[in-house]
């Protein structure tokens, strides 16, 4: 008994007993009944499992944790009834908090800054942590999600890991796998729908029949996709998307069963699926992807799937993985020439739809700097409270003194923490779903995957609630606690005794030394963001982006099925657009400026290549000969191309300034020849005509390489153009309207669609640059208000504790000069520790963003001199003010004080 | 008929203390044999229930000790009072009571276990 006494589980059990039962219960029976558990406990413990006296410690806990509360609304019953018309237990409680508020409000300045700091570092971290949840882990919402994996194909001596499943091997797997419950495959691609309606563009989901029951999701309205409907040869048929049925078709339920023609195919329409599904990405509408094996030439053909699978009970993801791998070697085997070096690799949907790994460290690391502001936020309100729990001494002192208890002597101290946290915490929870909500308006759009969702979620704004407010209360209970251990009459005989017998300094200096560092690692993190903000809204893109309007078509091959059906439909579109009023140059294209291309690979006339794999490749865009008069970028060496440049002329090419200088090493390529495709390629050479500006070609990726070439729009046959029109002066929108006639003049079932201006565009590709950019300036913004506050108070504080010694150096003949020296010199020393700190952290935080920042170069000593100036300076300026306060110390009355 | 049901643990300490003193363990195990382990009372309820009957005086902390040898000191013994024996008995009738009321129904008592 005596062993079993001083194992953990009874003395846990003790430690809960003595704090949550009344103290009367605890004096009559707190002993008796930790002995009976001790004693039960050891009994119990010869003929129990592990488990079992797991389970029994928590019964034993809750039960105690019940009769507590019961003991003490008893006590709380006794005692109203006994004093009733006096004050109660619950009332003096109120009255605390009153009088801490008012007393916080006598000094209005240093609560609201704490208020503001304690709603800053919950509302940014809240905000932060959901982003983060958000994006990376709440992953999707259909039932047992995490068996749910994406099965894309690898080569490894290629060094693809990322690659597409092209429909015959997706549908060898589906035969021989073990692993999962059924495999399903998909593609996204936009479509165009005609019908009554009028012809429109929507991003459409291409899937297997067998989809919808892998993910386990129903429709609203009608069915989904039948087992018949992706055999090969199929009648058409589509799933609408919630937005689109209730946008297009006004919400009616009778159109399941009508037609619609879907890329130019009639198709029925046999369900809706319910709000907020849009599987997997933004998807409006889903079209069953019929079985087109016996439609293509080679296997390697129409790589484009992404395979999804249901792991079958009791199989785990290696195993799958294995066998996936397993069946992708025999089909190796099988089909050397389409399927050798071919493996297969399992994905959750989280790791597939996260652009890169280094996105989600950059994020990883906003969340880490956000909770750099918490902390901030935290030991501010801790200062705050120290320092007025150092004037407060006496007041306690007296409290005691007159015979109050201890809980009573306490209480005014908590009460203030109390008011901050819960003004902190409402102001915070605004802050948190205000952010929130911007930061996921800012997404709507970009293609996310439908499932991320960022809102605030309760259990983290719980989570980061309770942390802020437990810090909140211990830094009110630190010098509570030591207030109360005060010796009273050494603090009521002793004046000056009153606050530095509290010790309370050294932990004060700490606070700020922390809050100098982290600031400074804050500010310098910030710091190459905004640069990069700046860099990018000043950024010359070598091509006009204000007066340009883009918008696509999407030619259907049924109603176009030749080259030059849709050559000609272009080249009277062109036509056409000239007519348009105002338009200045017009162009058509397929890509865009920050918006492009594929890569092609293409050997230059003249050299050899060792391996396949040496072969380059680099950007390639087709575009007519006004294209770069539309964007206002001159040739810098050979000519533009002409209409002569057409589908008979010999083949020309364009390229860009990087694709000479990587090529062609500095020497003038125009009149060298190249040819698209690997070493056995029989394409005709082409002969480089122009050189011009990079414009962009390798988008906002800086690990993209940004050489690449363009061909005349004639001499490449394309089922779409993006319409681009210079419109002379004022809004370039305003040719909307005129665009849309011409095109419908044209063909009237063709969606004219992403219509939009170039800097929309533009801002497509880097809007994550100025939304991230945006978050860690206010980050920035928040950490340098705190630190300067922080530090102002805690040097101010310290000031006014040494008045007595500041009077009695100036009446021993110090100068002013000599007072504000040594008061600047503790300023100074702080902040030369926490800087030091600082930068460290820094360092590592710069490393971990420079992925979300516009051209970024981690280390830029400009950054850094900019955060040493502004801490230093802010430091400086928050220990001058209280220095040269201490100046103005009356030494008759700082001495008769003493 | 207005005597307020017992609850469970202070029904079933009386009856442990009806007939001799024992201490908080002792009532424990002495309830699990009655009840061939169906009432498994926890330290904190018992003793809750404890100070309750303390209060209203239906038991108390008995003086006397068992032979030297066979005690340890810490423990205290609780002893039934005369009022804790009344009130057990009231409730022994309230419940006999209860069941005279259903005898002329046709209706038969079931285990919850069957239920």
């Amino acid at each position: 008994m005596t062993n079993s006494r001083h194992s953990l589980p009874p003395r846990a059990f003790s430690w809960i007993a003595r704090i949550v039962l009344p103290r009367a219960f605890r004096e009559r029976h707190g002993k008796h009944l930790v002995d009976l558990f001790a004693e039960n406990w050891l009994a119990e413990s010869r003929h129990r499992t592990k488990s079992g006296m797991a389970r029994l410690f928590a019964v034993e806990s809750l039960s105690l944790l019940r009769n507590a509360s019961r003991e003490h609304v008893m006590v709380w019953r006794l005692t109203r009834k006994n004093r009733s018309g006096r004050s109660s237990l619950m009332k003096s409680l109120f009255n605390d908090l009153t009088y801490g508020a008012r007393s916080l409000s006598r000094n209005p300045g240093s609560a609201l800054i704490a208020v503001i700091a304690l709603a800053m570092g919950i509302g940014l971290c809240t905000m932060m942590f959901s982003i983060f949840y958000g994006m990376f882990y709440r992953g999707l919402d259909v039932p047992e999600a995490d068996r749910l994996a994406i099965i894309l194909e690898t080569n490894a001596s290629q060094n693809q890991t990322k690659l597409g499943v092209p429909p015959h091997d997706y549908y060898d797997w589906l035969e021989q796998q073990q692993s999962f419950e059924d495999l399903a495959a998909l593609y996204v691609a936009g479509v165009n729908l005609t019908g009554p309606e009028g012809p429109e563009r929507f991003d459409g989901g291409f899937v297997t029949a067998n989809t919808f029951d892998i993910l386990r999701v129903t429709p609203l309205v009608g069915s989904t996709f039948r087992d018949f409907d992706d055999l090969p040869g199929a009648p058409l048929t589509v799933v609408l998307g919630h937005d689109l049925w209730a946008t297009r078709y006004e919400s009616d339920s009778d159109v399941v069963g009508g037609t619609v023609r879907v890329n130019g195919e009639a198709a029925t329409i046999i369900g809706v699926m319910p709000e907020g599904f849009e599987f997997p990405a933004e998807q409006d509408l889903w079209i069953a992807l019929r079985d087109s094996r016996a439609e293509v030439e080679h296997r390697r053909d129409n790589a484009i799937l992404r395979v999804v699978g249901r792991l079958r009970e009791g199989v785990n993801w290696e195993r799958a993985e294995l066998e996936m791998n397993a069946i992708a070697e025999r089909l190796a085997e099988q089909y050397p020439e389409a399927n050798a070096g071919i493996g297969a690799r399992l994905l959750t949907f989280v790791e597939f739809d996260t652009p890169h790994d280094q996105v989600y460290f950059g994020i990883a690391t906003m969340v880490f700097t956000t909770v750099l502001v918490l902390l901030i936020a935290c030991s501010n309100v801790a200062n705050l409270l120290l320092a007025r729990a150092a004037l407060r001494t006496r007041e306690a002192a007296i409290r005691a003194a007159i015979g109050a208890r201890r809980f009573r002597v306490l209480m005014p101290f908590f009460a203030e923490a109390v008011v901050l946290a819960v003004c902190g915490s409402l102001l915070g929870i605004g802050i948190a779903y205000y952010g929130t909500a911007v930061f996921s308006d800012a997404l709507v759009g970009t293609g996310k995957p439908y499932y991320m969702r960022i809102t605030v979620d309760l259990p983290i704004l719980a989570w980061v609630l309770a942390i802020t407010v437990l810090t909140a209360l211990a830094s009110g209970a630190a010098p509570a606690w030591r207030v109360s251990k005060a010796d009273v009459s050494g603090v009521l005989s002793d004046e000056s005794r009153g606050s530095s017998s509290l010790r309370l300094g050294m932990l004060s200096r700490a606070l700020v030394i922390g809050e100098v560092a982290m600031s400074c690692a804050l500010l310098a993190s910030t710091g190459i963001p905004t640069k990069g903000i700046v860099k990018l809204n000043t950024y010359d893109y070598e091509f006009s982006t204000d007066d340009v309007f883009t918008s696509r078509v999407n030619l259907f091959e049924i109603d176009y099925p030749s080259r030059t059906d849709r050559a000609l439909f272009f080249r009277n579109l062109e036509e056409a657009l000239r007519e348009v009023p105002g338009a200045e140059s017009v162009a058509l294209a397929d890509m865009l400026p920050s918006m492009c291309c594929l890569n092609r690979r293409f050997m230059i006339e003249g050299e050899t290549y060792a391996a396949e794999r040496d072969v380059p490749y680099a950007a390639s865009a087709s575009i007519t000969p006004d294209f770069f008069s539309a964007f206002g970028v001159d040739v810098s060496s050979g000519r533009e191309f002409r209409r002569m440049d057409d589908a008979e002329a010999a083949p020309v090419a364009i390229v860009n300034q990087r694709f000479a200088d990587r090529f062609f090493h500095g020497e003038n390529p125009v009149g060298r020849r190249f040819r698209e495709g690997r070493a056995d390629s029989r394409q005709e050479w082409k002969t480089i005509v122009g050189v011009v500006p990079n414009l962009r070609m390798e988008g906002f990726d800086p690990g993209v390489d940004a050489a690449g070439y363009y061909v005349p729009w004639e001499q490449r046959d394309r089922t779409w153009a993006t319409m681009v029109v210079q419109v002379r002066g004022g809004d370039p929108m305003a040719v909307t309207q005129s665009v849309r006639d011409i095109v419908r003049s044209l063909d009237g079932d063709l969606p004219v669609y992403q219509v939009r201006p170039m800097a929309d565009v533009l801002w497509s590709g880097n809007w994550y640059f100025t939304v991230f950019g945006v978050l860690f300036v206010v980050f920035g913004i928040a950490a340098l208000f705190m630190a300067s506050v922080g530090l102002y108070g805690v040097l101010s504080f310290s000031v006014s504790r040494r008045t007595n010694e500041m009077g009695i150096r100036m009446a021993l003949g110090a100068g002013a000069a000599d007072v504000v020296r040594l008061v600047l010199r503790q300023g100074v020393t702080h902040l030369g520790i926490g800087l030091a700190f600082g930068l460290v952290l820094s360092i590592g935080l710069l490393v971990a963003v420079a992925p979300l920042v516009f051209e970024s170069a981690p280390f830029d000593w400009t950054v850094y001199a900019g955060t040493l100036v502004v801490i230093v300076s802010v430091g400086l300026l928050a220990s001058v003010v209280p220095a040269f306060r201490a100046t103005t110390v009356d030494p008759v009355e700082a001495l008769r004080a003493e | 008929m207005n005597t307020r049901a017992l609850s469970v643990p202070v029904f079933q300490i009386l009856v442990s203390l009806s007939d001799r003193q024992l201490h908080g363990y002792a009532i424990l195990r002495d309830i699990k044999r009655r009840t061939e382990g169906e009432v498994s009372l926890t330290a904190s309820t018992l003793y809750s229930a404890v100070n309750r009957l303390l209060d209203s005086g239906w038991i108390r902390e008995s003086d006397e000790r068992p032979a030297p040898e066979l005690d340890d000191e810490r423990r205290r013994y609780f002893a039934i009072t005369d009022e804790g024996l009344q009130a057990l008995r009231q409730e022994l009738w309230r419940l006999e009571w209860m069941i005279g009321t259903v005898r002329d129904k046709s209706i038969r008592p079931m285990s919850p276990k069957d239920a």
